[in-house]
């Protein structure tokens, strides 16, 4: 799902929050919640590390709210703290100190989830390699790379709002998304 | 059309293709010029391939205490967390009741309980009551001593100087019982 829909409508959230109104600071968590932690976790790919920096990102959001102007899209402005705090905690090495295993117990959330339909015990064990073997491509690439990845395939945002969120231009990010892609199919080739 | 391959200002629309977001007439042009061109064919079904691929990678669920914890953090020592109106802090919320009465319910069941055991305790009858209250104690006692026997027992006698095995001895025949 996107989460670049009803923009106007989570900015007018924001500034209801700088004027004090928890209900719609309520709201915003309430829907951003899930992508941002999502996102995180495919960053620094641990579910513990990513909950952890999503708190960070929402507290950010309500000390910060004093200086929201609504500028840019809301979600620009969110991912941006939320990349930023990836790609410092990939550079501290902290996600890596506790990197998960996919059949470890904090990553059962995305290790586990297999469709709901009673699969045997070699679907479950493909369906694991194949997962890990999308984590491991993704875990490889430069972290630019990887965050605009993210944002483009899953969060489904656009160019110009990928590149707000990293800070360059938006042929930049066409070449970043390329160059990502090409490598991706590359190493996942023989999953086709 | 230029092939989006050889142009790489371009190669947004082959991505933009693979993930259906392009206006029908642009898909319409580059379907006609994929029709003749190996490579952005190759492109295509490696970047659609490689799309399937990502989506196995599925959400995780969120653990449930996320926003306990977070807003513990916000209204913690030093959070700064969104403040409740003066009406909902006195009041409270509508099925919770009003809050300045919210302590005042543990405190009534104690004092409830504690005047309950008074009266039991006040009966006119409490020199009938006494009997079996001693021999309820008496009971106590013994069962406390017998405890206290079994536990003994399971004492254990150090290693000696062999480092033989050790194993259970009576309480009475330990030195120190004896003394």
């Amino acid at each position: 799902m996107g989460v670049t829909a009803a923009l106007d409508y989570d900015a007018r959230l924001m500034l209801l929050v700088k004027d004090g109104d928890s209900g719609s600071y309520a709201l915003l968590l309430n829907k951003y919640r899930g992508p941002v932690i999502h996102f995180l976790y495919r960053m620094v790919q641990n579910q513990s590390v990513a909950e952890e920096l999503a708190q960070e990102v929402f507290l950010r959001v309500f000390r910060g709210r004093g200086n929201y102007e609504p500028s840019a899209k809301f979600t620009t402005w969110l991912f941006r703290i939320a990349t930023n705090l990836a790609i410092n905690s990939l550079r501290d090495g902290k996600a890596e100190k506790n990197q998960e295993q996919l059949d470890g117990p904090a990553g059962g959330g995305a290790g586990l989830q297999v469709p709901d339909r009673r699969p045997t015990a070699e679907q479950v064990l493909v369906y694991r390699v194949k997962l890990e073997e999308v984590r491991q491509a993704i875990a490889q690439l430069p972290e630019k790379q990887r965050a605009a990845v993210l944002m483009h395939k899953y969060e489904e945002m656009e160019y110009s709002q990928i590149a707000k969120v990293l800070g360059c231009s938006e042929p930049a990010v066409k070449s970043l998304l390329f160059r990502a892609y090409e490598c991706l199919r590359g190493r996942l080739a023989h999953m086709a | 059309m230029n092939c989006p391959i050889e142009h790489p200002e371009s190669a947004g629309l082959l991505l933009d293709y693979c993930g259906r977001k392009l206006a029908p007439d642009t898909t319409a042009m580059l379907e006609r010029h994929m029709g003749s061109c190996a490579r952005c064919q190759a492109f295509r079904d490696g970047q659609m391939a490689l799309w399937r691929s990502l989506d196995a990678w599925e959400s995780m669920p969120v653990s449930a205490g996320f926003d306990r914890r977070l807003y513990g953090r916000l209204h913690g020592p030093h959070g700064d967390g969104p403040r409740t109106s003066w009406w909902s802090r006195f009041f409270g919320s509508p099925l919770s009741g009003p809050a300045f009465l919210q302590p005042a319910v543990p405190l009534a069941l104690a004092c409830v309980i504690v005047l309950a055991g008074l009266l039991v305790n006040d009966r006119p009858d409490g020199a009938v009551a006494g009997a079996p209250r001693d021999a309820v104690e008496a009971e106590q006692v013994e069962t406390v001593l017998e405890d206290f026997d079994m536990l003994s027992q399971l004492r254990w006698q150090p290693r000696d100087a062999t480092g033989a095995a050790s194993r259970y001895t009576p309480f009475e025949a330990m030195p120190e019982a004896r003394s």
